[in-house]
């Protein structure tokens, strides 16, 4: 009998214990499950062909198939592989490929006879890419449960273990341009430091001269006071507002600050309109402002806005 | 039939998958930007759909929220006002009065879907309020049940969970109370889901310990 899949309340493999001869099949099971565990581990830092490759003499040595099929779509270009190796497909698996539906994690049907073969398919989709493994075997009863339960752990393996070879390959492709981006701007650098070197000599020889000028106490040049910081240092203690508000009135003002509408700030507060205008005129009246720019900066300056929060 | 045996309701993608029999989701990202390139195609369906999105977030993230959505092209302040969108907080929802309780929260859940079945929510909740408040048993047996919750309607649930803020114990747990899962990238129907008896068994022999965020 064969089911849709594992019921919630059964264990994996469960569908095969309608008799005492399924128990070697579940203890088999187990112990494939186990060692596909080992998997990842086997296909780091491999190509993405190579582990398509692998992927399909995984399921050969555990289902004991008759031909089986793989292909990984991704904007960049297709994998594709079958057995037995051929300059063709084998003819089952052209015919369930014409038959295949569209992508989805968990199909209620995954299986297609065909010209008497029984062939198990699993379509997985993942961000822009997706596959279609087929597999064909001629054992009784396939695929059971267990069958398809383990097609499904090794499909999933292989297709987060393309999805990290391929990342890493785009992440080794964008280092090495912005290596070679940075080779280009320092042998740049070095030129323009060449050509300056003259100028800035003659520059810093005249600031020296202008700054003895200055602490002549007679001199006609003062140096400027000191700017105040613009920017609160990090982790500066939070200065209390010189006004009270009322937690209302903070949280929207927290709101205001970081960029919110008045009619977004409406919205996710459950207030009407006009009842955000009124809290945010009675702010402005209340902190001595005229602008949101100014609002936003006063609850920046006293913390009711967490800059990290952006 | 068992909860997880409901028949099949009108599909959801997200990831590059289709979310059909099961809609309880935990995605494990890395970052902010990784975060949002996933949500992204997700929140858009359904909004086109008419579906209503519900997001949990850390409360200093709540314009955050508004303001990456705005960016993206949507009309907030539109869908603020029709309720098609609405962002609640921590201390709003898993929070409540300070501190999570699991059959508080679990009696929201079904009180916010079961409002209606139609708009269909689809729920975002950041996970994240967990890391903080270092409860982990409870947490992991609220994900349990909320399996019993879920299915009862169409709406979605995506947890989603920052694996830097989360150890890879925790992690584990969680992958086991959820049917579905995004690790790496990929959608997968979970093959180390525990079934809610099973789960809450092995819980119970072990010995409550805290999580360290």
């Amino acid at each position: 009998m064969r089911s849709d899949g594992p019921a919630a309340d059964d264990p994996p493999g469960a569908g095969d214990r309608a008799s005492p001869a399924s128990l070697p099949a579940l203890r088999r099971g187990s112990r494939d499950m186990a060692a596909l565990l080992a998997l990842p581990a086997m296909w780091v830092d491999r190509a993405p062909a190579d582990i398509a490759t692998d992927l399909l003499n995984v399921l050969f040595a555990m289902l004991r198939l008759e031909s089986g099929y793989v292909r990984f779509d991704d904007p960049a270009g297709s994998i594709e592989h079958w057995r037995p190796a051929g300059r063709e497909r084998p003819r089952a698996i052209d015919l369930a490929l014409a038959a295949a539906p569209g992508p989805t994690i968990d199909p209620a049907t995954n299986t297609i006879d065909i010209e008497g073969h029984h062939i198990a398919r699993i379509v997985q989709a993942f961000q822009d890419e997706h596959c279609v493994v087929l597999a064909s075997c001629g054992r009784p009863g396939f695929p059971g449960d267990l069958d398809l339960y383990l097609m499904r752990v090794v499909v999933s393996q292989a297709a987060t273990a393309i999805l990290t070879a391929r990342r890493l390959d785009a992440e080794r492709s964008a280092r090495q341009a912005a290596e070679a981006a940075l080779r280009v701007q320092t042998d740049f650098l070095a030129k323009l430091a060449d050509d300056l070197e003259s100028p800035l000599a003659l520059l810093a020889a005249r600031a020296t001269e202008a700054r003895a000028l200055a602490s002549h106490p007679g001199g006609a040049v003062r140096a400027a006071a000191a700017e105040p910081a613009l920017v609160a240092a990090p982790h500066a203690p939070r200065l209390a507002p010189p006004v009270a508000l009322t937690p209302r009135e903070a949280e929207v003002l927290g709101l205001l600050g970081q960029g919110l509408s008045n009619k977004e700030i409406a919205g996710v507060l459950w207030l009407s309109d006009r009842t955000v205008e009124r809290h945010i005129t009675g702010l402005y009246r209340k902190l001595g402002v005229e602008r949101r720019s100014e609002a936003t900066a006063f609850a920046m300056r006293y913390g009711l806005v967490d800059p990290m929060s952006a | 039939m068992t909860v997880m045996d409901k028949p099949a309701c009108r599909p959801v993608s997200f990831a590059g998958g289709v979310l059909d029999r099961y809609r309880h989701v935990c995605a494990f990202v890395n970052g902010r930007e990784e975060e949002d390139a996933l949500l992204e195609p997700f929140v858009r369906e359904g909004f086109a759909s008419g579906d209503t999105m519900l997001y949990v977030v850390d409360p200093r993230n709540r314009a955050t929220v508004v303001s990456r959505l705005r960016h993206a092209g949507f009309d907030m302040p539109r869908l603020l006002a029709r309720r098609q969108c609405e962002v609640r907080t921590w201390h709003e929802t898993y929070l409540r009065e300070g501190f999570f309780d699991r059959d508080r929260t679990l009696d929201l859940l079904d009180e916010v879907f079961g409002v209606s079945p139609l708009p269909r929510v689809r729920l975002i909740a950041d996970m994240g309020w967990a890391a903080e408040a270092k409860i982990r048993d409870a947490l992991l047996e609220y994900e349990a049940y909320a399996n019993a919750v879920q299915p009862k309607y169409e709406h979605v649930a995506i947890c989603v969970y920052d694996t830097a803020r989360f150890g890879a114990d925790v992690l584990i747990d969680v992958l086991r109370t959820h049917p579905v899962a995004l690790i790496g990238g990929v959608l997968q129907v979970n093959p180390f889901f525990m079934p809610l008896p099973e789960y809450l068994a092995e819980l119970a022999s072990r010995d409550r310990q805290p999580i360290d965020a």
